[in-house]
């Protein structure tokens, strides 16, 4: 049995066993970590005088304090040039790490992304100028595109027109919002040589009315073709979340 | 439109409530900046005592750097997800144990490697190589890696600069009366360790009574 289970509260408190003896371990460590009072210097003192071995061991468990100090504290030098990553380099090896912590083996809450999934009904991979953040380039003059009158500009670039388009969505509430933040797959240096090509995953969360819901099934000739798309009504709960 | 089946819905996703009704949506709310400041203040503030921690799980050839920061990346990606912030601390302990319980693992797998993989270093550098040449903190910071793993963890924690009774118990999960006696008994077989390898004895790990 565990020796910390078999000692009462009092006894721990006061560093006093049942029989009356100091307790000898409990009177060394509270010396080394400067918690000794009066009382405790008092019983070494009365201790020492039997025990002839007590100012020895206390010495020796005091050297080992400061080698275990020396090696802990090359490991905090260690930890001091650990900073903490960018969000999103999340690989299996952090989820296995972090999800472990519940003892009941339940995974928590997944993110919202992944509970979405089925919401997600168009995701943009879109290609962009990073300048510090991720969001569409403003055209030239810093203005967005107002577009009340319900035309597209012709001169509009492809990301402005989807702006556009996100905003009647909005508003008609056939787009009701992006979700989360844009999901980088690569970067790498603009050719003009400012800025980064960013190719991300913008999720967005759109919402129609259908009368019915079908998916394409291919369908391949005899020679292996594909010849066309056969309509397949999607299973409900692809439609439900 | 169409009818999405409550059945299939979290009743706790606003969101989907709010598309259902037609209402506005309210925004999902990416972390501020002020949010991954605290964050990083957090670790800033918990770091040198999780190198502890993992100082007393790891295996001795594991990269104490490498552990370091696969805990970090498990702080980014999952700190939020601790509901209760009293109980972080434990938590962030749990997540230290993991990584090097892991490590262990992949170290194990390693050895199972066939003999044309990535030659792997046989004779890692030990943690302990790194206090030079001071032989007796060597000595001793070796005899410390054989004590079980509940006096070693406490007795580790408490070399860390700074830090008190009452927070390792806050670290442990275990009182502070708990964690006086721990470190009392580990300082004492530590002790006794050291005697027993000097007097050219077989080494026993030395059994604590209440004597």
């Amino acid at each position: 049995m565990n020796d910390d289970n078999r000692q009462s509260d009092l006894e721990r408190a006061t560093g006093i066993q049942a029989d009356g003896e100091p307790d000898r371990d409990i009177l060394i460590t509270r010396a080394i970590d400067g918690r000794a009072t009066g009382a405790d210097w008092s019983a070494m003192e009365s201790l020492s005088t039997r025990d002839v071995s007590f100012w020895r061991d206390l010495a020796l468990a005091q050297r080992d304090q400061r080698a275990l100090e020396r090696l802990v504290g090359v490991a905090s030098n260690v930890s001091a040039m650990v900073n903490l990553p960018e969000a999103g380099g999340v690989s299996a090896r952090t989820e296995e790490v972090a999800w472990r912590h519940d003892a009941r083996g339940r995974r928590p809450a997944r993110s919202g992304l992944r509970i979405w999934g089925g919401w997600v009904a168009a995701a943009i991979l879109g290609v962009a100028i990073l300048s510090g953040k991720l969001s569409a380039p403003l055209p030239v003059g810093g203005q967005r595109p107002a577009n009340e009158a319900g035309l597209i500009n012709a001169s509009w670039s492809s990301e402005q027109v989807l702006e556009d388009a996100l905003k009647r969505g909005r508003k008609d509430g056939m787009v009701f919002g992006e979700y989360g933040d844009p999901y980088v797959l690569a970067t790498e240096p603009a050719a003009d040589g400012r800025g980064y090509t960013v190719v991300y995953i913008r999720p967005i969360l759109v919402k129609r009315q259908v009368q019915n819901v079908y998916q394409g099934q291919r369908v391949i000739d005899e020679t292996g073709q594909v010849v066309g798309m056969k309509p397949q009504p999607l299973p409900a709960r692809v439609v439900g979340y | 439109m169409t009818d999405f089946p409550d059945v299939r819905i979290s009743p706790t996703s606003k969101l989907v409530k709010a598309a259902q009704q037609n209402q506005p949506q309210p925004e999902p709310v990416p972390p501020t900046q002020v949010d991954i400041d605290r964050l990083r203040t957090l670790w800033e503030d918990n770091r040198r005592w999780v190198a502890a921690v993992l100082l007393a799980h790891k295996p001795k050839w594991a990269d104490l750097e490498d552990l370091l920061q696969d805990v970090a990346a498990a702080v980014v990606a999952h700190a939020g997800e601790v509901r209760d912030p009293s109980t972080f601390k434990s938590w962030l302990r749990t997540v230290a144990i993991n990584a090097a319980r892991l490590a262990a693992r992949r170290g194990v797998l390693r050895r199972h490697e066939p003999l044309d993989s990535n030659p792997e270093p046989t004779t890692p550098a030990s943690d302990t190589q790194v206090l030079g040449r001071d032989n007796s903190s060597v000595r001793v910071a070796e005899l410390a890696f054989e004590l079980p793993d509940g006096y070693r963890e406490p007795l580790l924690l408490k070399a860390v600069q700074g830090l008190s009774y009452r927070q390792i118990g806050q670290i442990l999960n275990l009182p502070e009366t708990t964690i006086e006696t721990r470190i009392a008994r580990g300082r004492r077989m530590l002790r006794e360790l050291a005697e027993s390898r000097q007097e050219a004895r077989p080494a026993v790990t030395p059994q604590v009574t209440d004597s």
